[in-house]
């Protein structure tokens, strides 16, 4: 009430520098103190961001939510007999337990990898991520045991190495380590981020 | 001094757009009488719509519209993403704010009269507003699709449905098809995040536009000078939306909004009621009988909706204004008064206080299940559905209450006015419950044979007669043949006990079988059936009695010939007659048996389902002192520790001076003693006092990351690790259930070459060890944040 006091004590004053009314008609905008200006300013602004600034802290909850670095684990994608030691690869896919969200999926597929085992060193097994370091889509093999990527043309050799310098993926197929456990081949499963040179897992 | 170059690019600006003009004209509108409180209603309302749009948008984006995901969204948001409760519970209290100014809004235009010519267009628009957000209201009620939304949403659409004429396609256009499911979320979805909300903005547009038009509604002649918009008034409205946000971010932090069990068409729920705003409307209801339901659902509230548009004409008239503001006040009165009554009615309603306690037990329930156990793609109402502690009560109160108690109650919380007919299931077949049926005080009350056939039958007699004349020999005998039968249950509860007296356990089998010997048999194969042995049909078999196949086997059918034949006393066959299906005996019998899932760490959530039912007994912690079972008169025989096997608890001595009621009151409760230092006899055990020094000094030296390679990939020192799918596929612990966990399996196995530790690496866990193992995989497999096992070496 003091403040509609203090409104009429103001009234007099006129700023023709500074914004005029619309109209016009009804004379000039009275000059309110500085004080009313910054308090209706901030108050405005506090009752406007805080309800936005809850929302997009909870609308960033994905930077926040991210797995341990402790690495993914082993997982079984195959029987030994089921990759000839030909240099061929082959595709298999990857059953695990899947947390999206809200749902837990117990054993789905959560993705693919080559495996291969070469004539030379048939102990050792190459696993490779079906996904393209280039920027993220399924890579085919061909016939001959080369990558193909059927969205940029990247191309690799079997050993997931870049095969031409016009390919342009940045890098190589990302290898995943492997294990056997009897006879079966464990794939420690993980995904990468594409369009880099370093290989950075996805945690 | 403003910079040329800023100026000129405002002049620019200005010249293409005119933006310059349109803020002057909002910031500068004239306000004739100077600025007051009493015009800030309509910028808090538009706030508030404002605050709706920023918290709608970001909750929609973690909002999945369908009848398997809504729920597990809204629980994902609400109870695993950080901010998410209070951003929800925002955009719920905001919404409740938003009703209360509009009621103001629209009392300060009735009073004032501001609806009077050139206004009646806007009071039009504003109608349209109200019921605009009251359908926002509606429509947004339904969205999180759990119980709650689900039968108020049931009853609102049904409600539509009595409109005339088109009553009943309008209401399959609204719930999408014949059945609630996918397509009603969808459906009101839309109309909740898209229509609803963009009819809204057009509608404000008009009305904020009109008003300006018009101007303020200025209720006597102005004695203070006129002001403009900026920055009085302003001042005044944001300190008014202030006080608005500041009360709705009380509200949201100090009660979340609810999320109740989700959606599910066959589990009553008797606790359905409308959002506060919408309690008139819906004990209004009440008051129309049978066909004049559709006056109170429709012809009322219409009819009091075309007297509202037709005020402004009303209103030119002296008299006819003087009516308006008595019509709204009553208006308003009337509805107080519903709401009000609707409150106190249900306040003095039990069924409707218990059913209000059974579906918070619910909510919490699902809570703790989603969160531990994950929620499966088929959803989460799944998770409740396989629960016995959910189910077990409920079946219970519906098929077995009638003649059956549980701790005096139904199941749910209820004591039924009838007397019982049949014996007191709560913790059935544990060694309380069987002391009482073999004390010669007890069998025939109530509580046990007291009101069956049985009352005058062969096992009465033998109590009665037999049991009360035994010497303490045979007493003795009693109770290591009690606790013989009770360990056939292998019930949860007991497992402690049961493996502790393993010994007297082994001597309780022998004595139940044999006639005499030393110490006396009791020679109960005279009627029952044990093992191989005995000869059926004049008692219940007693194999395995109380455990799981028994109880479903006799839930099932009580009158098989291994239970009572012929003699069965008018319980129903469940199993045999079809009138439960297999799944629901299951329930009933895991939770007769105090067989569920147990929480992880029970203190984050308050204790589940307390209110509907009660876990069976003995969780008593070992702190308590033991307790002086029998009546002071009574010569106590002293609970030896467990070097004498031979002991004798109390209870079972004949104990004539007790009075039937108390004896049973007491020893019905009264937790089972135990000589453990340190262990807590049943249920959770300390991780760190218990678990940690067994998984350290036996596990972690080869399943751990301590310089040694793993030798299997299989490793225990950390919880993420422990809970981790190994090679097999099956993690080395599933939290709350022992069965199934592969440790447990492997430190128990009976093959030399599969059992851990392996031969060469160190001793086989103790049977002491394996059950705290086993305890603490039970309880949820709690393992505090952050701790990492580092091999002790043994």
């Amino acid at each position: 009430m003091d403040e509609e006091a203090r409104e009429g004590a103001d009234i007099p004053a006129v700023d023709p520098a500074h914004e005029g009314p619309p109209g016009g008609s009804d004379g000039g905008p009275p000059r309110r103190t500085f004080l009313t200006k910054l308090l209706a300013a901030t108050i405005g602004a506090v009752v406007a961001i805080i309800p936005a600034a809850v929302g997009l802290f909870v609308a960033l909850e994905p930077l926040r939510r991210r797995r341990g670095k402790d690495g993914a684990p082993f997982i079984p994608v195959a029987s030994l007999d089921a990759v000839p030691p030909d240099g061929m690869p082959r595709l298999f896919r990857v059953i695990a337990d899947r947390q999206d969200a809200w749902n837990r999926h117990p054993k789905v597929p959560v993705g693919a990898v080559y495996l291969r085992r070469s004539r030379e060193k048939p102990e050792e097994i190459l696993a490779l991520h079906t996904t393209c370091p280039h920027l993220g889509c399924f890579v085919n093999a061909k016939p001959d045991g080369s990558f193909h990527c059927p969205c940029h043309d990247s191309s690799f050799n079997s050993d997931g190495s870049i095969a031409s310098l016009r390919s342009p993926s940045p890098r190589g197929l990302d290898p995943l380590p492997t294990r056997t456990e009897k006879t079966m081949i464990l794939v420690q499963f993980q995904d990468f981020e594409t369009g880099l040179e370093d290989r950075v897992p996805i945690l | 001094m403003t910079t040329p170059l800023l100026r000129r690019l405002g002049d620019a600006v200005e010249q293409r757009t005119g933006l310059r003009r349109i803020v002057r004209a909002l910031l500068y509108e004239n306000i004739p009488g100077g600025s007051r409180w009493r015009y800030v209603w309509g910028s808090t309302l538009v706030f508030t719509f404002t605050v709706q749009l920023i918290t709608g948008f970001f909750l929609w984006l973690g909002y999945s519209p369908s009848a398997q995901t809504a729920w597990e969204s809204v629980y994902y948001l609400e109870h695993e993403t950080a901010g998410g409760s209070l951003l929800r519970g925002i955009h719920h209290y905001t919404a409740q704010a938003m009703i209360l100014l509009l009621v103001l809004h629209v009392l300060q235009v009735v009073i004032d009269g501001a609806y009077r010519a050139p206004r009646e267009l806007n009071f039009w628009i504003g109608l349209i507003l109200l019921l605009i957000v009251l359908a926002l209201g509606l429509t947004g009620y339904l969205l999180p699709w759990d119980q709650k939304g689900y039968w108020a949403t049931k009853v609102a659409t049904n409600l539509t449905a009595m409109t005339p004429v088109v009553g009943e396609d309008m209401k399959r256009v609204v719930v999408g098809g014949a059945e609630y499911g996918h397509t009603t979320v969808t459906r009101f979805f839309a109309m909740h995040a898209g229509l609803l909300p963009f009819l809204m903005i057009l509608f404000t547009a008009l009305h904020v536009y009109l008003f300006r038009r018009h101007g303020i509604h200025v209720r006597r002649s102005p004695r203070a000078p006129d002001t403009t918009f900026w920055p009085d008034q302003v001042l005044k409205d944001g300190v008014a939306c202030l006080a608005v946000l500041a009360a709705v971010l009380l509200l949201a932090a100090w009660q979340p909004a609810p999320l109740m069990a989700p959606a599910s068409p066959s589990e009553p729920y008797s606790a359905a009621r409308p959002e506060w705003y919408f309690l008139f409307l819906f004990q209004l209801l009440k008051l129309f009988p049978g066909k004049s339901t559709i006056w109170g659902a429709i012809y009322i509230p219409g009819l009091v909706l075309l007297f509202m548009a037709l005020m402004p004409i009303l209103g030119r008239w002296r008299l006819g204004h003087a009516f308006n503001v008595m019509f709204i006040f009553s208006l308003l009165g009337g509805a107080a008064f519903l709401t009000v009554m609707a409150v106190v009615q249900d306040r003095a309603n039990e069924e409707y206080q218990l059913a209000v306690r059974g579906a918070e037990a619910d909510a919490k329930r699902v809570r703790v299940l989603a969160r531990d156990l994950g929620i499966p793609p088929a959803g989460a109402v799944t998770l409740l559905e396989a629960d016995a502690l959910t189910q077990g009560p409920k079946i219970f109160a519906r098929h077995c209450a009638a003649c059956h108690r549980h701790g005096g109650e139904d199941g749910l919380g209820k004591t039924p006015e009838e007397a019982p007919s049949a014996s007191d299931l709560q913790g059935f077949a544990s060694r309380q419950w069987l002391t009482g049926l073999l004390d010669p005080a007890r069998i025939d009350t109530p509580h046990y044979f007291g009101a069956t056939a049985f009352k005058d039958g062969d096992m009465v007699d033998f109590v009665k007669s037999t049991v009360a004349a035994y010497d303490p020999a045979r007493a003795r005998s009693l109770s290591m043949v009690t606790k013989a039968l009770s360990a056939e249950a292998g019930l949860k509860s007991q497992r402690e006990l049961d493996r502790r007296d393993a010994a007297e356990i082994e001597t309780g089998r022998l004595l139940l079988e044999s006639r005499r010997g030393d110490p006396p048999g009791l020679n109960c194969l005279r009627c029952h059936t044990f093992g191989e042995n005995g000869k059926a049909g004049k008692g219940p078999d007693l194999t395995g009695y109380g455990s799981r196949d028994w109880l479903i086997d006799f839930i099932s059918d009580p009158a098989h010939e291994r239970f009572y034949s012929e003699e069965n006393d008018r319980m129903p066959r469940y199993g045999a007659e079809e009138i439960l299906d297999r799944r629901s005996v299951e329930l009933v019998a895991d939770w007769l048996r105090g067989e569920w899932y147990v929480p992880t760490e029970e203190s984050a959530l308050p204790p589940e389902g307390a209110p509907v039912v009660q876990a069976p007994e003995d969780r008593a912690p070992v702190a308590q002192p033991p307790v002086a079972q029998a009546p002071a008169a009574q010569p106590a025989v002293t609970e030896a520790p467990l070097a004498q096997p031979a002991v004798t608890e109390a209870p079972v001595e004949p104990a004539p001076a007790k009075t039937p009621e108390s004896a049973s009151e007491t020893e019905e409760r009264r937790p089972e003693e135990d000589g453990a230092p340190s262990l807590p006899e049943s249920g959770p055990v300390d991780f760190a006092a218990h678990v940690q020094p067994i998984l350290e000094t036996h596990c972690v030296k080869c399943h751990g990351s301590s310089g040694r390679k793993p030798k299997g990939e299989l490793r225990l020192d950390t919880r993420e690790n422990a809970l981790k799918p190994g090679e097999s596929g099956d993690p080395p612990i599933t939290p709350g259930k022992s069965g199934e966990s592969r440790v447990l399996r492997l430190i128990q196995s009976q093959d030399e070459e599969e059992r851990m530790p392996p031969a060469d690496i160190g001793r086989s866990l103790t049977p002491l060890e394996v059950s705290v193992l086993e305890r603490w995989i039970d309880s949820g497999a709690p393992w505090p944040e952050g701790i990492v096992l580092r091999s002790r070496g043994s």
